[in-house]
């Protein structure tokens, strides 16, 4: 059985009188220690996804399993608890509290997790050491996503949920910012799932999801994904 | 502005109507307060003015020291500018019902100027028929039908003012002239007015006008709380003042030949009582010595017969021994005396035969002329023997008739002293009687002493009273006169005072609530202007001016804060006016009907201040917006930047602090107009709840410190004053015996005016109770006088000047040295200067204490002893207390401090209007401020707060984040409000502070905590409401770009 497993997974929204499929019977596995790129347009159902697998909103019908347990079947509560010991998240524009800094970011999801990392070691890590004193408007873009980056492992998580991690950062940045997620989870086996409608991120990921108008598209896994600095788009 | 754009701002208010509506509802609101509290003071004014042009209040009151005759009247008329005119009469009587002594005053039935209405019944046609004050049927319990039977209180009789002392209720009235129903003070029974009743003026016997009503051409029209008025009214008053001197030369001429008149007549009266006493005095005086006599008579007879009577005990054996002695020797002496009787008759035959024998001789002739001879001899010597033993026989006869009758005698003397002896118990009972007569003798001796001083200490108050008469007309000055205006009336002052507390208060609270609404205001329209950052930023790349775009959010907060407006003013001002009047009709019940007009002052002042408020506030908010490049605008506002703080360098408490601790501190000082305005809606609401509260503190502990530390008696008997010393002693033996007496006093309780100068207009004098105790060293035990402030020291009575209370050393701006001057009654030409010695602790009403020896050399005469103060243990109960103290001859009415109490309680209650309304005050600001600032709050940090939630805070623990600032700055506000709030109250407490009492100024600990809680309760509430906001953020916009 897979890490991570949506079997037969569909969202539909009534509106008015029309139902709008944003998730249409859609079924992968992902492996614990796998990085994996969903990929697909603007409007393709990549948030659907996103929003289940994070456990943000609920499926309509199908079977999400995490770790071995049906997350489409927890109640609000139950949810919470979830995203809060078992998903980091990393959000395309940080998403930093402006009033903490780089460390209280930090601080901000260690002291409220079962399982926490110290925060001073998990932004040694992200290479903020020296910047750990700074508010976020007081960083750079990358350096703020490597905060939300710390902050999203520091829980010590079961995954790795990145929105567009790249989205708000230049080209150069950017690129740094998936080395360390690649690098994280190569060296501690953590699960990453980066979200992007960049498809030329694709080579540096263990498996690549494609969707399309709420359904898989396609699904293949890369024998050998190629580290982020051989990458050019 | 083109016409897209105005189709934009007509789809804009559309769109934000909420905006629109709660920009509008709390300017209204703000407004509305304002502008309706302020105009309550000239809405009140024109509600009185109203009542009293249409019955027609006289505008000047002439009063005269001597009074006032038809003669002042015509030459009042002569003066330009006085349109009305009327001489009036008014007395005070005491009316007793129940034994509850009710000061009357009695009214002469006005003509024109101050017109009564008869609320029931008709105006009276008989002299002998009244219109009663509701106040007095309410006090008397009496109702129409009734009788109502008056007297003085004195010893001057009813029939010297009035045709009859018992008027027929006909009817009930209400007067402009007793606003409140509320005659005031008086100069008898307990010094308070109770009612008044109307009577016709032929039940007035006198000629002399107690005063002279006056209304003045043209004051009718003006407000008579306008200064015109008062200056019409003081230009008439001033032409009166001229012709006064002249007119109280001519009354002074009258009355003093009237005076020595009536000197005479009681001169004559005087001599008359004290001949009647002295005779009277001198009858007793013979009566008992004559008593005496007869008594001391009787003792010496008495004495004489017990002296006898031991003689004779002592004699009698000797008598009875000398009456058989007696007897003896009459017995022997009859035997001798028969036997001399014998001797005698041998003797006379023997004389017989031997003068036969001579004869026979003799006429012998023969006879030897030698026997012859012999037998001659012979013969004279028988016959001289003879004739001695016949005499001896006639003395043995006598002396044994004089043994018989000797022996009677001592028989007799026998006889009597038997008797004497046998009658010996006899005179023991007549000693017995003689004994009890003089005990008799010495209760009627001690009978006639008491008797005797009474008569001369009557007779001595007589002399005294006589004496203070003919000092009086001696000293009598010419008369003067006090021109008096409407502000001489107590209710119409105290209705002044009323209105101006209102107008004190609106000048303060609605500033509150105005402050309020412009701050909301503010903090939305920016937030509205922040909002649209990037549709600005698009207008101005499309090259719109500045103005043109400005104007959109101008015009926003000006139609508003405009509709606001119109409707707070007219929701205010004819709102709160009637509301708070018809709140005073209730103590002002003589009130005719509400006069509300719009003010159209406040009604403009409150618009456009609370417009250009919010304008100002769009501007501001537009200015730097609109200062910015397009560029600029259309990229999202960077948030603000976070800022260490100090206590981050106090490293001992920061490292303990959580994340959402540490965010909540940077917070509150990062956002100071948030910051601000939540301290201001959080303490002002504090403060108004404290102000609530601490009126029903002030008032509960004025009365505490009252009737719990000052008054330590527990009643007080107003007793008549005219009683005798007989009368008095009685009375005094009669409630000595009360069981629930624990002690009492007596004292004079006065009702007096006085002033810090000499020259102060009678209107503008203090009122106060003067109390002289006859017994200065008890006193402490009844009345506590005391310093309220610092060491509380306790203060004595001396001959050396008065104690008078705080508040009226307030009144008359005084200090302990300085002199104050006593004026008894209206009459009262020259006032008495006197010293104060100390200031004494006092919450309700004014005092001035004295001592009797003090009084004494200051008015020639002992205080007139008219009240007992009391203390009762609790054997009996008030209303049996009262029930016995009623049956005692003398007593006129008992005035407990129970019932005293039971009355402030009732106003207590009326109180409870004024909290409520400061707690619904108070909930409309903090809802108001706590609602508006914690939505904005949200809002801006929806962003954030959507990421907490989505990185898996539970809701509470979201909450606890977002609640922790308003916890914080709940704590600073209710802290900053106690202060403010202690600051408002004593502010309110002294503006509506009347002249009769003192509130307390502190207020009570508990208050404090209940604030506290209901203020608790309001944040929380609003916080709980705000919890479901919180609940609807949506996660997901974490995920979306930032507007």
């Amino acid at each position: 059985m897979p890490f991570i497993e949506f079997k037969n997974v569909s969202k539909i929204y009534q509106v008015g009188e029309i139902e709008i499929k944003a998730a249409d019977d859609i079924s992968f596995p992902i492996e614990k220690g796998e990085f994996v790129i969903i990929v697909g347009p603007s409007g393709a159902g990549k948030t659907t996804v996103l929003n289940m697998l994070g456990g943000m909103d609920k499926p309509t019908s199908g079977v999400i399993n995490v770790d071995g347990t049906d997350i489409a079947q927890f109640n609000e509560k139950e949810l919470t608890a979830f995203r809060r010991d078992d998903v980091g998240f990393v959000f395309q524009f940080y998403n930093l509290v402006p009033n903490l800094t780089a460390y209280e970011n930090v601080e901000l999801a260690t002291q409220i997790c079962k399982n926490p990392v110290d925060a001073e070691e998990i932004l040694s890590e992200v290479g903020l050491a020296n910047r750990k004193e700074n508010f976020p408007s007081k960083l750079s873009g990358g350096e703020q996503q490597r905060v939300s980056i710390a902050r999203a492992l520091a829980k010590n998580p079961k995954l790795l949920l990145c929105d567009e991690p790249t989205g708000a950062l230049d080209y150069i940045t950017g690129k740094s910012i998936l080395k360390l997620l690649q690098d994280m989870c190569r060296e501690k086996g953590m699960t990453v799932i980066v979200i992007t409608h960049n498809s030329a991120l694709m080579p540096m990921a263990d498996k690549i999801i494609k969707i399309n108008d709420g359904k898989i598209e396609k699904i293949f896994l890369n024998q050998d994904p190629m580290p982020v600095e051989h990458i050019e788009w | 502005m083109t016409k897209s754009l105005k189709k934009d701002f007509k789809r804009e208010i559309r769109k934000s109507i909420s905006r629109f509506i709660s920009i509008l509802l709390i300017v209204a609101l703000g407004v509305a307060f304002y502008s309706g509290v302020r105009s309550t003071m000239p809405a009140m004014h024109m509600t009185a003015d109203a009542i009293y042009d249409k019955q027609n209040l006289m505008d000047i009151r002439v009063v005269g020291t001597l009074g006032l005759t038809q003669n002042d009247i015509e030459a009042l008329k002569e003066i330009e500018g006085i349109k009305g005119i009327e001489g009036s009469y008014t007395t005070d009587f005491l009316c007793i019902v129940n034994s509850k002594e009710i000061v009357t005053r009695a009214i002469s039935m006005s003509e024109s100027i101050n017109k009564i209405k008869v609320l029931e019944g008709r105006n009276p046609k008989k002299y002998n028929e009244c219109l009663v004050s509701q106040e007095f049927i309410d006090e008397s319990g009496l109702e129409i039908g009734d009788t109502v039977r008056l007297s003085t209180g004195t010893d001057t009789p009813v029939s010297d003012t009035l045709a009859t002392d018992s008027f027929e209720i006909i009817g009930i009235c209400s007067s402009s002239y007793y606003l409140n129903g509320d005659v005031g003070t008086s100069n008898i029974g307990d010094g308070m007015g109770d009612g008044y009743i109307v009577i016709p003026r032929q039940a007035f016997v006198t000629d002399i006008f107690t005063s002279i009503y006056i209304t003045v051409a043209g004051a009718n029209e003006l407000n008579c709380y306008d200064d015109k008025y008062k200056d019409i009214v003081e230009t008439i008053a001033d032409r009166i003042e001229q012709i006064a001197g002249k007119q109280c030369d001519i009354r002074y001429a009258e009355i003093r030949s009237e005076s020595n008149d009536k000197l005479q007549k009681a001169r004559n009266e005087f001599a008359d009582a004290e001949a009647t006493v002295e005779e009277e005095i001198k009858s007793a005086y013979d009566e008992l010595q004559m008593q005496k006599l007869l008594i001391e008579q009787s003792k010496s007879d008495i004495q004489n017969n017990k002296e006898l009577l031991e003689n004779a005990e002592a004699n009698l054996p000797i008598y009875q021994q000398q009456v058989a002695d007696a007897e003896k020797q009459i017995a022997e002496g009859e035997e001798q005396l028969a036997v001399m009787k014998q001797t005698l008759q041998e003797s006379k035959s023997i004389l017989d035969d031997a003068v036969a024998n001579l004869e026979e001789l003799k006429n012998d002739p023969n006879a030897d002329p030698d026997q012859v001879a012999s037998m001659t001899s012979t013969v004279t010597t028988l016959q001289n023997t003879y004739n001695y033993v016949s005499n001896q026989a006639i003395t043995a006869e006598q002396e044994l008739e004089q043994g018989k009758k000797d022996l009677l005698e001592a028989k007799v003397t026998v006889g009597q002293l038997q008797n004497a002896i046998a009658n010996k118990g006899a005179l023991n009972d007549a000693e017995q009687e003689i004994m009890d007569a003089d005990a008799m003798l010495k209760e009627a001796e001690e009978e006639y002493n008491m008797h005797k001083e009474d008569a001369y200490a009557e007779l001595e108050d007589a002399r005294l009273e006589l004496e203070e008469a003919e000092r009086k007309v001696a000293e009598m000055e010419v008369p003067v006169w006090h021109v008096l205006d409407r502000e001489s009336i107590e209710a119409y002052v105290s209705y002044i005072t009323d209105s101006d507390s209102i107008g004190a208060i609106g000048a303060v609270f609605p500033v509150i609530f105005f402050i309020v609404a412009a701050l909301v205001s503010l903090t939305t329209m920016t937030r509205m202007v922040e909002e649209q950052r990037m549709q600005i930023g698009t207008l101005k790349a499309l090259g719109y001016s500045k103005v043109s775009i400005a104007s959109k959010y101008l015009l926003y907060a000006a139609t508003a804060s405009i509709l606001g407006s119109i409707i707070g003013v007219f929701v205010g001002e004819f709102s709160i006016p009637p509301i708070i009047i018809t709140a005073y009709r209730a103590v002002y019940y003589n009130l005719g009907e509400n006069v509300i007009k719009l003010n159209l002052g406040y009604a403009l002042s409150a618009g456009l201040v609370a417009t250009l408020c919010t304008t100002l506030a769009a501007f501001l908010a537009c200015f730097y917006s609109l200062r910015s490049v397009p560029a600029d605008l259309m990229r999202p506002v960077a948030p603000k930047s976070g800022k260490h703080t100090f206590v981050e360098k106090i490293k001992f408490i920061w490292q303990r602090l959580n994340f959402g601790q540490k965010s909540a501190v940077r917070n509150l000082f990062r956002y100071k107009k948030r910051f601000f305005m939540t301290l201001f809606g959080v303490s002002g609401c504090m403060a108004l709840l404290l102000v609530g509260l601490g009126i029903r503190d002030s008032v509960t502990s004025m009365t505490e410190h009252q009737y719990g530390d000052i008054f330590n008696y527990t009643e007080i008997v107003s007793v008549d004053s005219s009683l005798t010393r007989a009368e008095r002693r009685a009375m005094l033996s009669k409630i000595e015996t009360l069981p629930s007496l624990e002690n009492y006093i007596q004292a004079n309780r006065t009702m007096i005016s006085a002033s810090q100068n000499s020259t102060t207009d009678i209107d503008d004098e203090k009122r106060a109770y003067l109390i002289v105790p006859t017994d200065v060293d008890q006193f402490p035990q009844f009345v506590s006088l005391r310093e309220r402030t610092g060491e509380q020291s306790k203060l004595s009575l001396s001959d050396e000047g008065v104690i008078i209370t705080e508040k009226f050393a307030d009144l008359l701006d005084v200090q302990i040295g300085d002199n104050i001057y006593l004026r008894i009654d209206e009459s009262t030409v020259t006032p008495k200067e006197i010293k104060v010695v100390g200031i004494t602790e006092n919450y309700i009403f004014n005092y001035i204490y004295m001592t009797p020896g003090l009084y004494k050399s200051l008015y020639n005469v002992e205080p007139e002893i008219n009240i007992l103060m009391m203390k009762s243990n609790d054997k009996f109960s008030t209303q049996n207390l009262k029930l016995a103290l009623s049956r005692i001859d003398g007593v006129n009415s008992v005035t407990t401090n129970e019932d005293e109490l039971e009355s402030i309680n009732e106003v207590i209650k009326n109180l409870d209007f004024i909290i409520i309304l400061m707690v619904i005050s108070a909930a409309i600001l903090a809802f108001v401020v706590l609602y508006n600032l914690n939505n904005i709050n949200i809002t801006e940090r929806r962003r954030e707060l959507a990421t907490f939630k989505l990185l898996g805070f539970y809701d509470n623990e979201l909450a606890s984040y977002v609640y922790r600032e308003n916890v914080v700055l709940t704590v600073f506000g209710i802290i900053l409000g106690i202060v403010l709030g202690i600051v408002l109250h004593r502010f309110v407490m002294i503006t509506v502070e009347t002249d009769v009492y003192m509130f307390g100024r502190e207020l009570d600990f508990l208050s404090v905590i209940i604030a506290t809680i209901i203020t608790v309760i309001f944040t929380v509430i609003v916080n709980a409401i705000m919890y479901f906001s919180l609940k609807k953020i949506d996660m997901v916009e974490s995920l979306k770009s930032v507007e």
